[in-house]
């Protein structure tokens, strides 16, 4: 028998702040932070580790929030690239 | 045809009184006359011996006068002279002292050195031998060699104290490189021992160690505030000097005074070192802003107000941890209330957690303020970044000092005297012994050791151009060997 895992979806699901790993090597400035918005979601990895939306996830801590909506991406989630290449 | 020298009486305006002068001749030709500037009375002249008699009040100095006048003439008058071992060996000292004092390969400042030197030598063989002369010939008796030091020991100060066995070996030192210039010059096949100068001297002594500061009191030096006004301005400028040579490399005192803005770069101090030869390259760090800002303060005030931290770029995991900070707006804050809020919190051990991140927005406060301070210091017109000298002085011979005449030399050596005063100041009220603008060097030397930095390259910090200079700061002046290493690894290893 075998048993499909749902973790590849495109709903929202909240997920504690400080079960997040974040990358190294990001940098921003307070004041870059300060004027960001954004209404693209957060991206988690299958291990959790933070992909896309870090400013969010920042603006979430001083915010002191405790969870966060997050989408998830599995191991074998269609890759999206948009094909300027060819377009142009 | 052969010439000779003589020495003749002339008249003056007083009666009785006649001026010494010298005349070299040729047969009965005159070729020169030249009056020596000394006034005596006319019935204190030996007209045989051609020298005054004990009866004139100046009588000894007279007299060394023609011995040196008539050495001279003969020296340059018969070249076969100069390789007889009968040659006074102080005349040969001071013809070649003055010959390359006069051709610049001699520093005036070595000059007046040895010049005390060779005056030290000829009143020491006056009193000994009766004659400022002392034949190479004399040299190879031992008896000679031992009245010698003992008659150098005698100081010629008013104290009438004994010089120490260090002086006298430093003495006989600087006389046995110029009998060893003549060992090897003249020709002769009876060189003089000169390893036999040094057999009457006692040189050993107990070690005593450099003065060295731990990070403690480097701290406190930061933190001195002089006493009262009438010393603040020169305590204030060594303390700064002395804190600037630690963080630059322990950069000798003398390059530290001729170090000029233009030799700061956009990310480097680069500056000549006047003993050795050569440039050396030193990385900025904030202690370097410190130590400079209270002479430079536009360019520090320009400088602090243009960072803020809310423009830094900052690691994300830094932010992390600003934002998890309440009630306060980092983003506006400037270097010195980041600095009072860092200080308040580092002093509290339960907010040791975030010091990590705090310690990584100074830094970068730090090096943006460096950043901004050094382009705009290496803007102003030419100066010295410390105003000990006067750039003007050294106008065209700073960065030889070969070039430096005896005026030069002098303002240098008030400058050193000055901070070394200054500092000899600061560490009485610290508590310091022998604080002085060596230190920094010894300091840092010995702190690199302790960090587990190597021989090799300590030496090129410090600039050294022999790592046997180095040892002599870390192992004679303080007991550093490789038995420090080896028994720290033992103890690891026995743990």
């Amino acid at each position: 028998m075998f048993h499909f895992r749902t973790d590849i979806t495109d709903t929202l699901e909240d997920v504690f702040l400080e079960d997040i790993t974040v990358p190294k090597g990001n940098f921003f400035s307070l004041d870059e932070l300060a004027g960001f918005s954004s209404n693209e979601p957060v991206m988690l990895d299958h291990k959790n580790v933070l992909t896309s939306g870090l400013e969010i996830y920042l603006l979430a801590i001083r915010e002191g929030k405790r969870t966060i909506p997050v989408k998830r991406e599995g191991r074998f989630s269609k890759i999206d690239i948009p094909n300027l290449a060819l377009t142009a | 045809m052969e010439k000779n020298l003589t020495f003749i009486l002339w008249k003056t305006s007083e009666p009785g009184i006649k001026t010494i002068y010298k005349m070299v001749y040729a047969g009965k030709k005159v070729i020169e006359r030249k009056s020596l500037r000394y006034r005596i009375s006319e019935k204190n002249w030996d007209n045989v011996a051609k020298r005054v008699t004990s009866k004139e009040k100046n009588h000894v100095l007279i007299n060394s006068l023609l011995v040196s006048t008539e050495n001279t003439f003969r020296f340059e008058n018969s070249p076969a002279e100069a390789g007889s071992d009968k040659t006074c060996s102080l005349f040969f000292f001071e013809n070649r002292l003055n010959s390359t004092f006069r051709d610049g390969t001699t520093k005036a400042s070595t000059y007046k050195k040895y010049s005390t030197v060779l005056e030290g030598f000829k009143s020491c063989a006056l009193a000994a031998f009766g004659k400022p002369e002392l034949p190479f010939a004399e040299l190879r008796n031992p008896e000679t060699i031992r009245e010698l030091t003992l008659g150098l020991k005698k100081s010629r100060r008013k104290s009438r104290s004994k010089k120490e066995d260090h002086v006298v070996f430093n003495y006989l030192s600087v006389f046995k490189t110029y009998v060893d210039l003549w060992n090897m010059e003249s020709g002769t096949q009876f060189p003089v021992n000169t390893a036999a100068f040094f057999r009457f001297i006692n040189r050993k002594k107990p070690a005593k160690q450099a003065t060295v500061l731990s990070g403690d009191q480097i701290r406190m030096m930061g933190e001195y505030i002089p006493k009262g006004n009438r010393n603040s301005y020169s305590e204030t400028l060594a303390k700064s000097m002395f804190l600037f040579q630690y963080h630059a490399g322990g950069i000798r005192i003398q390059d530290c005074l001729f170090l000029t803005n233009k030799m700061f770069h956009s990310d480097r101090l680069t500056t000549t070192v006047k003993k050795t030869g050569g440039l050396i390259n030193i990385p900025y760090c904030f202690g370097m802003v410190e130590c400079l800002r209270p002479y430079h303060e536009d360019e520090y005030r320009k400088s602090v107000q243009n960072v803020r931290t809310g423009k830094l770029s900052l690691p994300a995991e830094v932010i992390m941890t600003l934002y998890r900070i309440g009630n306060f707006d980092f983003s506006s804050m400037d270097y010195a209330s980041f600095m009072g809020f860092y200080n308040m919190v580092s002093s509290n051990p339960k907010y040791a957690g975030i010091m990590p991140a705090l310690e990584t927005v100074r830094d970068l406060l730090e090096k943006e303020i460096m950043d901004i301070f050094f382009s705009s210091l290496r803007e102003k017109p030419e100066q010295f970044v410390f105003p000990q000298l006067d750039i003007e002085d050294f106008k065209g011979v700073r960065d030889n000092t070969a070039k430096f005449t005896q005026k030069h030399e002098y303002i240098l050596h008030r400058a050193r005297t000055r901070h070394n005063s200054a500092l000899a100041r600061i560490g009485k009220s610290l508590g310091i012994e022998n604080l002085t603008g060596h230190v920094p060097r010894h300091t840092l030397a010995n702190h690199l050791m302790s960090e587990g930095f190597g021989l090799e390259k300590i030496s090129h910090v410090l600039a050294h151009a022999e790592t046997k200079t180095t040892k002599i700061y870390l192992k004679n002046s303080h007991g550093y060997t490789d038995t420090m290493d080896t028994l720290k690894e033992f103890r690891e290893r026995k743990k």
